[in-house]
């Protein structure tokens, strides 16, 4: 049972696959000789060779079209985005080729692929370096959507995704990479898409989040319960399939739900949610479905002041905590 | 080459008649289809097409079957079970890549296939086929490039209709994709694509070259469209259409074959009406076969163990 911090754990997995499966290679930019731009293939290169940890063009349309076709020939193929602000040319592979083929085949191809990308802010990324792209591709069938916030959860759910027969978005967050570290179980510690977990478990409020937001959360759960309000805090770690029910369970139990996430607004991930919550659970409900968000801008600016606004916080959260507890 | 003909045509007429919700266009690049199928082993070498490659897909192992329940969308459809458009050819076992509309977003995948083949240690082709719109798109270029760094078995042909279906500016010089495929550090060659022989000799090198690990090759392959309507709708001039019968791959075989003594009028005509007669059950026994149930549109959109 090593400690890991997120960065480490995502290491692990890789190399834990790989060395039990010949079929899994790593792709993407600077993943070879450098180890990756955050690290996160250090190392892999010397262990399993320039084939298996292949360095690739500036080209993310390519980068995921490669892994589709070599996922077509056999192969597990797990293709790094360098940071998700730079997907985006990718997106006609990902969603009109790698989630459609299943699709598209009735079943007779299939698309094992696993995209990794660091996503996020709060790091002084600027405009390019910090956004969160899980809205859309979460409104994507056929595509798996995860976000693990804490090293056991990122080992497992990474490994599940290297394993899994369809393609598969992991996203991780850079400012969690190093943020915290816990003891991570090795072997086939496997945590299977699909479930959401209770981090912390409360009465008053239902908290739902995903990455850095969990901590953030997490962190307002504490200040909150220390005043009285009880927020039980919810870390989804899959958006897509999302589990549906342990959202509808904690709202029942409740009566008041908040969703938190760092992305803008409107047409964010938190609507989705908010969505369910009102058709699913509107009897329960005892106050409005609150959303913690980025503002309608059009990207995290750098500079310190408008980072910090753009940015949910313990602070922004707590604050719309007390005043749904007070509806 | 006479039985994607005899599809194709019966396609058309079953569409124009409102019988049939789509059309299938490969008139004109038989010869060249043909010859890439001839120089593939079925079933072992991949090919990554167009839209457009009906003559390829028969060769390499669809039937007149596979094709016609696609076109009428039906479930027994062995491509998509009816959900993608006709032209949409894919066999597991043929080793026929599904691929989308995007016209040039397979190439990349190609790619991917022959760097799997390679990293396997496998004797596999990869045949990556385009249009001359396809060869224009990003993603062919990042595949071809890619193909280009590691070397890999991939033959790209580039079927050239020249038919108007580019924009003007985009129109491509004669040579100019082989002068491209140089630039990637690749062989090229340019080759009439309605010369069966001429295509077979050329594309027949790039597999070899392709299986000797010597990499990629480009073949560009002008066609002569034959259809009054071009793929994009476009009407075609009366003397690009007059010049392209003229020069109608399957008339082309035809002569040669006479010319060689393989071939006598009686077979010729037998030939066509046993293709004719084949489509003709085909039609038939498509157009009879069960659409998909409406609710099975949800189906198979992820693996389900308890599907």
């Amino acid at each position: 049972m090593p400690e890991m911090r997120m960065i480490e754990a995502v290491r692990a997995a890789m190399a834990d696959e790989m060395e039990r499966d010949s079929r899994v290679v790593v792709m993407g930019e600077d993943v070879g000789r450098k180890g990756g731009v955050f690290g996160a293939t250090d190392g892999l290169y010397a262990r399993f060779g320039e084939a298996r940890v292949l360095d690739t063009p500036l080209a993310e349309s390519g980068i995921v079209g490669v892994a589709i076709g070599a996922a077509l020939n056999g192969l597990l193929p797990i293709a790094e985005i360098q940071f998700a602000d730079f997907i985006h040319p990718a997106f006609d592979q990902i969603v009109s080729e790698a989630a459609r083929t299943r699709y598209r085949t009735n079943g007779d191809w299939s698309v094992p692929i696993v995209i990794r990308t660091p996503f996020g802010g709060g790091v002084h990324g600027g405009l390019y370096h910090s956004q969160s792209i899980e809205a859309f591709y979460a409104h994507v069938p056929g595509l798996k959507v995860v976000v693990p916030s804490l090293p056991a959860d990122a080992y497992g759910l990474l490994k599940s995704a290297i394993r899994d027969p369809d393609p598969v978005l992991f996203l991780e967050h850079k400012k969690v990479y190093r943020l915290v570290s816990e003891e991570v179980p090795g072997g086939d510690h496997l945590v299977p898409i699909g479930p959401a977990v209770v981090r912390r478990p409360g009465t008053q409020i239902s908290c739902f989040a995903w990455g850095l937001m969990t901590h953030y959360c997490l962190e307002a759960a504490g200040e909150l319960g220390a005043e009285g309000i009880s927020m039980e805090v919810v870390d989804l770690r899959t958006l897509a399939p999302l589990d549906r029910v342990t959202i509808l369970e904690s709202v029942h139990r409740t009566g008041k739900a908040m969703i938190v996430h760092e992305d803008n607004l409107t047409g964010g991930f938190g609507a989705e949610i908010a969505a369910i919550i009102s058709e699913h659970a509107f009897d329960s409900l005892d106050g409005p479905v609150v959303r913690v968000a980025g503002p309608d801008i059009p990207a995290m600016p750098f500079n310190t002041p408008q980072e910090e606004f753009f940015m949910p916080n313990p602070h922004k959260i707590a604050e719309a905590a007390r005043k749904l507890a007070a509806y | 080459m006479v039985m994607a003909r005899a599809i194709e045509r019966r396609v058309w007429l079953l569409h124009r008649t409102g019988h049939a919700e789509a059309s299938l266009h490969a008139g004109g690049s038989e010869a060249v289809q043909v010859a890439a199928a001839a120089v593939l082993r079925p079933g072992v070498d991949w090919v990554v097409p167009r839209p457009l490659d009906l003559a390829l897909c028969l060769a390499m192992g669809l039937s007149p079957l596979d094709v016609l329940l696609a076109v009428f969308g039906r479930a027994a459809d062995p491509a998509s079970a009816g959900r993608a458009e006709p032209g949409s050819f894919s066999s597991r076992s043929a080793r026929i890549v599904s691929t989308s509309a995007g016209a040039g977003a397979h190439a990349i995948h190609a790619a991917g296939i022959a760097y799997a083949s390679k990293l396997r240690g496998l004797d596999e082709v990869t045949l990556l086929s385009t249009d001359a719109r396809g060869a224009g798109s990003g993603d062919w270029h990042e595949g071809v490039n890619f193909a280009a760094v590691h070397r890999l078995p991939v033959v790209c042909i580039v079927i050239d209709a020249n038919d108007g279906a580019i924009a003007p500016l985009a129109q491509p010089e004669a040579d100019s994709f082989v002068r491209k495929s140089y630039g990637y550090g690749l062989a090229g060659a340019v080759v009439d694509g309605g010369d069966f022989d001429a295509a077979f000799a050329s594309l027949n090198q790039a597999a070899e070259r392709a299986r000797s690990g010597q990499g990629p090759t480009v073949v560009h392959a002008p066609v002569r469209p034959l259809s009054a309507l071009n793929a994009s709708g476009v009407l075609q001039a009366p003397e690009q259409l007059e010049a392209g019968s003229r020069q109608d791959p399957i008339g082309l075989m035809r002569q040669k074959l006479l010319g060689l003594r393989l071939l006598d009028d009686e077979t010729e005509l037998r030939i066509q009406a046993d293709c004719l007669s084949v489509v003709s059950q085909e039609v038939e026994r498509a157009r009879a076969s069960a659409s998909p149930r409406p609710a099975a549109a949800l189906e198979n959109v992820v693996y389900r163990t308890d599907a």
